[in-house]
């Protein structure tokens, strides 16, 4: 049953997000000099999309009434708990300093410096010994972005 | 005569120390990027977009297709050492490599650099002296033509995959889809903006590249931070292989060789594919099959010969045609709009330097390619004690700039990191992110070539039956469909006859 819940999941996602797109596509404005106009492909997409998502759903519940092989897909090992921690904080690193770079007045550089530094050390699980490595790599890295991006291409920084 | 000419003004377009120094630096970067587990070709050439964003356009694209030939090959020292594929593309390289490695690690990793070379080669040749062909061919193709064409070619790369038809075709039409956000083409409505303005142009497409390449293998690689890297041998010696070993291998490095350059035109069958299936072609012509998998160097010749020479097939469909035969492909597809240089016969016409330029730097930088690993293969091989996990922020630092620098807005990091989580999350369910990336790319052109083709027929669908060739691509389509469970239905119902006979 847990098997049958987990594949028809993203099926099941896939029908609501076409659905709810497809109401959208009633916004878009009928065509004036050509015959299709710029709604028709996006419901095409839309209705191959539930079409085949439905297929999804019929295959794998026949497949769990029957019992045997799963239907075609290769699937990741699972992930353990503390995985999932890892990537949460990962991204949770990631979206706080894009959102300091947004919200404050911190230089681009230096909200890199230390972005590279707080990740860094929490991946080497906070051992003091790594602590030179990292403060070299987040040096290395902000001179390499400075240099690359600020004076070889002259970009400006967010 | 024109051909020779074309050639000249390649040359002349490579010929100066930046290009050489941007393709041994694309090169030495690239192999170290595809030798450490969890990075791959495609992430390499996805970094590298937004740096070429300030450069010209040849010495930009050089450096793109010397960081894919690098990973190409990169990939195969940490799966013969470590038994740990670099790149997906050296999956089948593991099965010999590696025992082989216990052995002799110098000779193991021989066998595959000069595969990698000669099979690269071989594909670089085909790539020179077929895509101006089917340049030509390509300007004779209408818009119901291209349509059919492209329709084919989502057949194909979602039967192509691992992840089987439906997931595949799922994410491909995903792409498409997403592909619809912005500004509609032929007569410019917007879609699916949900009144933000930032949409209205749709998403960045390197963004959305770099979202789903580069984040879900950092995730990958941030959950297995606690695995141990195994132990390795460097003591390299005898690495070029004898002119003996190489005149016994010879005939499947052709046949190799040429599976993976014709298994990289076709669209969405990569370079695992290309080895899977030079490995088994291999096997098979071999008089011991049965030392496949416990060291035979047919098996590393195979298997780095085809992935290799994939490059150069890939090739052909993006730059004649638009239509990329890889994500990679795709990448460079990117690479070359951002330089205003749209891929197709028009190309070969207007800018036949740059064309052949860019044919040459691939041929530069296999060379390169060689003399970098056979030189500095050690040091290459010292960079796998480094554990990925190291790589993680600075790679997503340089993730998060380089969405930046394409149009100056934070949007686009979000659009990176947004596009990572969907990357992420459907990977992890099976749908493969290759078909959504071509998806992606094709998307657009079909919807301009069908809505263009419609509204000179006057809203009637039948040239796209009753015109030959789009007939033909639509068959092809159906047949490249049906035959394979045609032929699976037959072999069951022989074995279920068998089984009541026993």
């Amino acid at each position: 049953m847990k098997q049958l819940y987990k594949e028809c999941l993203m099926p099941v996602l896939i029908i609501i997000g076409s659905l709810f797109l497809w109401l959208e596509t009633n916004s878009i404005p009928p065509p004036n000099f050509e015959p299709l106009g710029a709604a028709f492909f996006p419901r095409f997409i839309l209705v191959v999309l539930i079409a085949f998502s439905a297929l999804l759903i019929v295959r794998s519940i026949w497949q769990s009434v029957r019992g045997g092989a799963r239907p075609g897909g290769h699937e990741e090992p699972p992930t353990t708990a503390r995985g999932y921690l890892r990537m949460g904080i990962t991204l949770a690193l990631l979206v706080a300093y894009v959102l300091l770079i947004i919200y404050t007045d911190i230089h681009f550089l230096i909200l890199t410096l230390c972005y590279m530094l707080i990740f860094g050390w929490y991946l080497s699980s906070w051992k003091f010994r790594t602590l030179p490595i990292i403060l070299l790599l987040a040096v290395a890295t902000t001179g390499i972005v400075y240099a690359l991006f600020g004076v070889f291409l002259g970009v400006f920084f967010p | 005569m024109e051909f020779l000419q074309n050639i000249m003004m390649g040359l002349e377009n490579i010929a100066s120390l930046y290009i050489v120094s941007m393709i041994v630096l694309g090169v030495g970067i690239g192999i170290i990027i595809g030798a450490i587990p969890g990075l791959s070709a495609t992430m390499a050439v996805g970094l590298a977009i937004p740096i070429t964003f300030g450069m010209e356009a040849m010495p930009g694209l050089a450096l793109l297709i010397s960081l894919y030939v690098g990973a190409l090959t990169g990939g195969l020292i940490s799966a013969t050492l470590l038994k740990i594929p670099g790149t997906p593309a050296s999956i089948v390289t593991t099965l010999d490599g590696y025992p082989m490695a216990r052995k002799n690690p110098g000779k193991a990793l021989g066998y595959g650099i000069v595969a990698s070379f000669l099979g690269g080669g071989f594909s670089y040749i085909c790539l020179l002296t077929l895509a101006p062909l089917c340049a030509e061919i390509a300007v004779k193709l209408g818009s119901f033509e291209l349509f059919s064409l492209i329709m084919c070619a989502m057949v194909m790369i979602a039967d192509s995959t691992q992840s089987g038809f439906v997931k595949a075709a799922i994410a491909g039409f995903i792409g498409m889809l997403i592909s619809t956000v912005g500004i509609a083409p032929i007569d410019g409505t917007t879609r699916f903006t949900f009144d933000i303005w930032q949409l209205a142009s749709g998403f960045d497409q390197t963004s959305v590249l770099l979202g789903l390449f580069a984040i879900p293998p950092l995730l990958e690689v941030v959950q297995k931070f606690d695995d141990p890297l195994p132990e390795y041998s460097m003591n390299f010696k005898e690495i070029l292989p004898s002119r003996k070993d190489l005149k016994e291998s010879a005939w499947n490095l052709i046949r190799s060789s040429f599976i993976g350059t014709w298994v990289g035109i076709l669209p969405g069958a990569g370079a695992v594919t290309a080895s899977i299936v030079a490995y088994n072609q291999a096997k098979n012509a071999s008089s011991h099959p049965e030392t496949f998998g416990t060291g035979d160097k047919d098996g590393i010749i195979a298997s780095e010969s085809a992935n290799n020479a994939v490059s150069g097939g890939a090739m052909i469909p993006m730059l004649t045609l638009g239509i990329p035969g890889c994500p990679v492909a795709a990448l460079l597809l990117s690479g070359l709009i951002i330089k205003d240089l749209q891929p197709g016969p028009a190309l070969f016409a207007s800018n036949p330097g740059l064309v052949y330029g860019f044919f040459l730097s691939f041929i530069l930088a296999n060379v390169v390619m060689l003399l970098l690993m056979l030189i500095l293969l050690k040091p290459f091989a010292m960079l796998l004690k480094v554990r990925t996990c190291y790589m993680v922020p600075f790679i997503l630092v340089m993730c998060v700039i380089g969405s930046f620098v394409m149009n100056n807005q934070m949007t686009d990091v979000w659009v990176l990191i947004g596009f990572g989580l969907v990357g992420y999350v459907l990977e992890r369910n099976g749908f493969p992110l290759s078909s959504l990336v071509l998806g992606l790319i094709l998307g657009p052109i079909a919807e301009i070539n069908l809505r263009e083709g419609l509204t000179a027929s006057h809203g009637s669908f039948m040239p796209l039956v009753t015109r030959p060739v789009s007939l033909a691509f639509l068959l092809l389509a159906v047949i490249v469909f049906i035959y394979p469970r045609a032929k699976a239905y037959r072999r069951k119902k022989q074995a279920a006859l068998q089984q009541t006979v026993a």
